[in-house]
């Protein structure tokens, strides 16, 4: 019965039928993450927000394509320095608003500005610039390029 | 443009109704007003239309009404602007959808071109600043594009006009054909849709036929709130959504929403890759290295402390010196005038009720009006034309956090130096209702041109400059004050800065004199009037001994409380019709234009602290009561008055115990 749905899924979406093992896998990453070292490592600022949104990102994301150490919050950027767009963490609101401005995963984006004193940042997106607040900056996780 | 002629009668004129639609800041406004020749008000900075205007045009036979919306990003319904606008094209009024797009954010200003395909309305494109996109080595191929989205595609310059006759042409030859087909996503986001769509076509849900069943579906997949509440039949689709939802949910790892967003983008990704083609030139231009400069951490602060601190130096320094001019040679006119009726033996008290009532009156109002009020507007015109404030919002976003706001409160704020009028009705910029509640409260604070006058009129005139800076100072604190304890009070969320930053220009001098003159015009054609008469009708009164009875009745107040002279009641009757009043009509009370024979500086201080922030005019209590309702409207004036009584009675206390 099982093998009949997986065969049905792969055949309809074209993909293996990951949502199972997804769960499996995500399940021992996150007590990975849980267990502490590497997520406090990958934040070497010290910003503690960054561990939540790291976690924030392991509970709610089902696609991990990256590693944890690989991801960074993009108010952790330096000016000038481009990062691809892994996932965005917030209400219903932002992230809509995010996405109309081109804000979406797989997107790549460059750090122009940061502002003084938690100031926000002006980033480079699709060929248009764009000032978002250094709050919302942080909940963005994007992949160093 | 030969082919136009704005707004004439005529009958046998087939009617037809476009919307222009696009994302803020593309010039929507500028190609209204070349196609009305109305004078919309236009700005480099995202935000500056906040509702809906009209206008009619003739062409070739068609009278064509035209309608300008606010610019927005998308027709999800997150924000106010986006409703309205949403609402207006579902309400099928407009026969046609004007997309203007920014050529050089092709991307982004597509995103909602696919979305109003999606809806399934009549589109011609736009396609606006293809020289500045050129300029920087990107090329578009209209026809391409024209070919890849099934739509007419025009390039047009909204500011010279070319293009828009073509632009005409093709709206009106598509009036009538059949919507564009929106293009195809993924392969499993469009069995979804076609699955929902299919159900939704299939059972009455009661919605109208115009709509297209994949919006719906679209939107029911993106978790739009607003479908559910206008087709609440739709509910029964809830089980089978949801589990569609998680589907999507588990292939993809992503929100629906942001699912389709994905998809949309990669569409436009497509298109634009197979219309356009980007030279890869990365120079920096000139114009970039400046804004890379405006944005600098430290420069920034400094190029913005210059051009503030530089803007009002000049309009002081300047409208001063107008001023005095003006003054010098309405005081000769006036002595003359005055003798010359003298001679012609006419009765002193006919002569006061002439020479004083009138003359002073379109003296002084004239002297105010173009020296101070227009230098203001001047300043800001040129500050909105060149993208400057958007990149000052940038730089202040961290303090604006602290009032519970964020950057782009700025722009409303430095608008309420020319006016608070628009300043209030700008407010809108503002995303959240909590936001703008405070905002609005806090603008009517700021000194508007005419308060300003009194200011300059008073304390800068008798006590100096710095004295004049010290009550800009003070009245800054006051609003920052009142701004927090706001915050804290309200209830509500508040969001981050989010906004798009314009490209820097060098600003048109026609426009600018133009949209100076369009905003000094109320000025002119309703406060000077009102001067005239005010200051007639209190010369008149003056002889029944009405008014002194008036302003005898608020000294407990004026007087008692804050220790101003008695006169000064009546700058505070009038300055609550309008300020500009204010201090020409003590003026013409008192019978004398040297306000230090009346006041001692300590109550020039209390006096002009007190004027600065006591209530709203009448201008600004109706647009706040049609933006805002009558409660808060009310709360704003209540506050306002109590705190003008407060910082002026603190005022007058700290000087009576240094002085
Ligand atoms: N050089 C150039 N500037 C333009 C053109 N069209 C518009 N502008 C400028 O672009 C800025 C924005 O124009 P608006 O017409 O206010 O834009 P809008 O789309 O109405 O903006 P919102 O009301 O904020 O949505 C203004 O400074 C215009 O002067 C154009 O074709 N060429
Ligand atoms: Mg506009």
């Amino acid at each position: 019965m099982f093998s009949i749905i997986c065969g049905a899924m792969s055949f309809l979406f074209g993909r293996k039928p990951n949502g199972l093992s997804m769960n499996k896998d995500g399940g021992s990453r996150c007590s990975a993450a849980s267990s502490g070292p590497e997520a406090k490592e990958s934040s070497d600022d010290g910003e503690e927000h960054d561990l939540g949104i790291i976690n924030e990102y392991y509970r709610l994301s089902k696609r991990r394509r990256y590693s944890l150490e690989e991801l960074l919050p993009l108010s952790a950027l330096e000016e000038g320095q481009k990062g691809k767009i892994v996932l965005a963490v917030g209400g219903r609101k932002l992230i809509s608003r995010l996405c109309d401005l081109g804000l979406i995963p797989e997107t790549e984006v460059k750090v122009l500005k940061k502002g003084l004193m938690e100031g926000p940042i002006i980033l480079e997106i699709r060929s248009c610039e764009l000032a978002i607040g250094r709050g919302i900056a942080s909940k963005v996780l994007v992949k160093p390029l | 443009m030969g082919g136009f002629s704005v707004g004439t009668e005529n009958n046998g004129e087939q009617k037809i109704e476009i919307a222009l639609v696009g994302n803020p800041n593309v010039g929507k406004s500028t190609l209204f007003n070349q196609l009305t020749g109305l004078n919309q008000s236009v700005g480099n900075y995202p935000g500056k239309t906040v509702e809906i205007a009209r206008g009619t045009l003739v062409f070739k036979g068609f009278r064509i009404m035209v309608v300008d919306l606010p610019g927005i990003y998308s027709l999800s319904a997150f924000s106010d602007e986006e409703v309205v606008a949403r609402d207006y094209i579902l309400s099928g009024s407009p026969d046609l959808i004007v997309n203007i797009i920014d050529a050089m954010a092709l991307e982004r200003n597509l995103y909602l071109t696919l979305q109003l395909m999606e809806m399934g309305v009549r589109l011609v494109l736009a396609l606006n600043f293809v020289e500045d996109a050129k300029r920087k080595g990107i090329e578009i191929d209209v026809n391409s594009l024209s070919m890849e989205l099934g739509i007419p595609v025009i390039a047009i310059n909204a500011m010279s006009g070319s293009g828009i006759s073509e632009l005409m042409a093709a709206a009106i030859s598509h009036a009538e054909t059949a919507p564009p087909k929106r293009p195809r996503y993924g392969k499993e986001v469009e069995m979804h849709i076609s699955e929902i769509s299919r159900a939704i076509r299939t059972t009455d849900f009661g919605i109208p036929v115009n709509l297209s069943a994949e919006w719906i579906a679209i939107k029911l997949l993106e978790g739009d709130p607003i479908i559910l509440e206008r087709f609440p039949k739709l509910s029964h689709l809830d089980n089978k959504i949801r589990t569609i939802k998680n589907q999507l949910e588990m292939v993809h790892g992503e929100e629906p929403s942001v699912v389709i967003a994905s998809e949309r983008y990669s569409a436009i990704h497509r298109i634009v890759r197979s219309s356009s083609v980007m030279h890869a030139s990365p120079i920096t231009t000139r114009s970039e290295k400046v804004e890379a400069l405006l944005t600098h951490r430290y420069f920034g602060y400094l190029i913005l402390l210059l051009v503030l601190g530089g803007m009002f130096f000049s309009i002081f320094a300047v409208g001063g010196k107008i001023s005095e001019i003006f003054d010098g040679g309405f005081n000769l006119l006036i002595d003359q005038i005055g003798r010359a009726l003298l001679s012609q033996g006419i009765a002193p008290a006919v002569m006061d009720l002439l020479v004083n009532g009138i003359l002073f009156g379109v003296a002084a109002a004239l002297s105010i009006v173009v020296s101070y009020i227009f230098l203001f507007y001047l300043a800001l015109s040129i500050l909105e034309d060149t993208g400057y404030l958007p990149r000052a919002a940038f730089l202040l976003d961290s303090i604006m956090h602290k009032l519970g706001l964020h950057g782009k409160a700025f722009i409303p704020m430095l608008l309420g130096y020319g006016c608070s009028v628009p300043a209030c009705i700008s407010c809108k910029i503002m995303e959240t209702w909590k936001e703008r509640m405070i905002l609005a409260a806090l603008v009517v604070m700021i000194p508007c041109s005419a308060r300003s006058v009194i200011i300059l009129g008073v304390t800068a005139k008798y006590l100096g400059f710095a004295a004049a800076m010290g009550i800009y100072l003070l009245d800054i604190l006051v609003v920052v004050g009142i701004g927090r304890l706001l915050f804290r009070a309200m209830p509500g969320e508040s969001v981050g800065l989010i906004m798009e930053m314009p490209r820097i220009r060098l600003f048109k001098p026609r426009l600018v004199l133009k949209k100076t003159w369009l905003n000094t015009k109320d000025f002119v054609y309703i406060g000077l009037p009102l001067i005239v008469a005010g200051s007639f009708l209190i010369e008149a009164l003056r002889i029944t001994g009405f008014l002194d009875q008036v302003v005898l009745a608020l000294s407990p107040f004026t007087y008692g409380i804050l220790g101003m002279p008695v006169a000064v009641g009546i700058s505070i009757i009038f300055g609550m019709l309008r300020k500009e009043m204010a201090l020409v009509m003590l003026a013409t009370y008192a019978n004398t234009l040297d306000f230090s024979s009346i006041m001692s500086p300590a109550q020039m201080v209390v006096f002009t602290i007190f004027m600065v922030l006591y209530m709203p005019c009448v201008a600004t209590i109706a647009a706040l009561i049609r933006e805002y309702k009558v409660k808060w409207t009310f709360f704003i004036a209540a506050l306002n008055l109590a705190v003008a009584t407060i910082v002026a009675l603190a005022a007058r206390i700290l000087l009576s115990l240094i002085f």
